[in-house]
């Protein structure tokens, strides 16, 4: 017994550096798989959120520094002449005061207007979305009597955002006596609900751009008073909500 | 009398040049790992503080702007939806080709005297037909001609006279299908 264990110590003397060696070596393995590497998921990890966090921090910038360009007063005063152009529902008294206003003011006699009476009598009727516009369209048709000239300016305030937003799809046109011509319009007109939330405080939100400046401006320009507009509204008789009650 | 040596030590048996190696090699090894680990460790644990720090900051940040787009609430909800019913314009707007309004007066300020065009239909996308009456075949010509030069100058293409009919009082009506040129508006 006594020769074995002398025996095991010998040959433990004569391996000592290798041994010395594997356990440091068993104990250096030991710390990489305790420290080292639940250090190096923690700095991907940290890089990860790091990259995510700026992003968000970039976003909520843009965010702040949008919102704090925003005339907020002068988007709240004229936001009921931005509903006017497109309304958040289909609206028809607007249609019918647009149309008013445009004879009134142009000389123009609108002698027949005729919308998808489904479209427009009830909220709950068939809605038609276009796809390529992404919005809600109400197709309409109008026969009106004026000359060339008026024919010419009652198309273009149809689209000059003067009032609600006609588009022009097809136009036919028959000459009549003392200069008059007879203009039957086929279009679309639109509506755009509103949302009924807004986003999460770090979505992104677009900037007011050019395009949007511009067509903003040209509202504020083109636009009839308020004051008139309701005015108008008023004198276009409402029916029932529901056409069944 | 001759003296004999015996040798009474056992001769050591040399080690395999295996083993010889392994022995000089390992402590460099060992060495060798010990350093990288040390060296890998510091970098990560300095890249861990100090991302944390930077991390915080941002984070700092982040809540700050937050609560103060919170606040501005009632501004976000009426920039967005100025901002939704603007995009609708500008889409709706972008998709009107306004060919029928420039139409309009190339088709009906350009008549040429005894022309009347008794009808016409223009579509947005382009296609337009005219019902047109002449007192005599002569005017006709220069309506016609008149026609070739707005084909010229790009404002029309595709003109094609659909048929000719000679009226009991001597005059002509002619239909024509033409094209309006989407470039010239």
């Amino acid at each position: 017994m006594k020769d074995r264990n002398l025996n095991f110590l010998k040959i433990i003397k004569h391996y000592e550096i290798p041994l010395t060696c594997l356990v440091v070596l068993i104990f250096i393995g030991f710390l990489i798989v305790k420290s080292l590497i639940p250090n190096i998921f923690k700095a991907g990890e940290l890089k990860r959120n790091g990259e995510m966090l700026q992003q968000k921090l970039t976003i909520l910038q843009n965010k702040s520094n949008v919102l704090n360009s925003v005339d907020e007063r002068l988007l709240k005063d004229n936001f009921i002449k931005l509903n006017y152009i497109v309304p958040d529902n289909k609206d028809y008294v607007l249609l019918f005061t647009t149309l008013d206003t445009l004879q009134q003011k142009l000389g123009v006699s609108i002698t027949r207007t005729d919308f998808q009476l489904g479209v427009i009598s009830t909220s709950s009727a068939l809605l038609k979305k276009s796809d390529a516009l992404e919005s809600f369209s109400v197709p309409i048709n109008l026969e009106i009597i004026g000359t060339i000239d008026q024919l010419q300016n009652f198309i273009i305030e149809l689209s000059n955002l003067s009032g609600r937003l006609i588009t022009t799809d097809n136009i036919k046109i028959e000459v009549m006596d003392y200069g008059l011509v007879k203009a039957n319009i086929t279009g679309n007109t639109y509506f755009n609900p509103l949302p009924k939330e807004i986003g999460a405080v770090d979505s992104a939100i677009p900037e007011f751009n050019q395009n949007y400046q511009e067509i903003f401006k040209k509202i504020l320009e083109n636009q009839y008073p308020i004051g008139i507009i309701e005015e108008t509204k008023q004198e276009v008789p409402v029916g029932k909500n529901n056409l069944f009650l | 009398m001759s003296k004999k040596t015996i040798n009474l030590l056992i001769e050591a048996e040399p080690e395999p040049e295996l083993i010889r190696r392994f022995k000089k090699i390992s402590p460099l090894i060992t060495v060798t790992v010990l350093i990288v680990f040390i060296i890998a460790y510091s970098i990560s644990l300095i890249y861990v503080n100090t991302n944390i720090e930077e991390y915080n900051q941002i984070k700092s940040q982040v809540d700050k702007l937050e609560s103060e787009i919170s606040a501005k609430k009632s501004s976000e909800s009426i920039y967005m939806t100025s901002v939704g019913v603007l995009e609708t314009i500008k889409r709706i707007m972008s998709k009107d080709t306004k060919i029928i309004v420039n139409t309009l007066p190339i088709l009906y300020k350009t008549q040429i005297n005894n022309v009347v065009i008794t009808a016409s239909t223009i579509d947005s996308k382009g296609p337009a037909g005219l019902n047109v009456k002449t007192s005599s075949i002569d005017t006709l010509e220069n309506f016609i001609d008149e026609l070739k030069f707005l084909e010229k100058s790009n404002n029309f293409k595709d003109i094609q006279a659909a048929g000719i009919v000679r009226e009991t009082d001597g005059s002509y009506t002619l239909s024509i299908n033409l094209t309006v040129n989407k470039m010239s508006q």
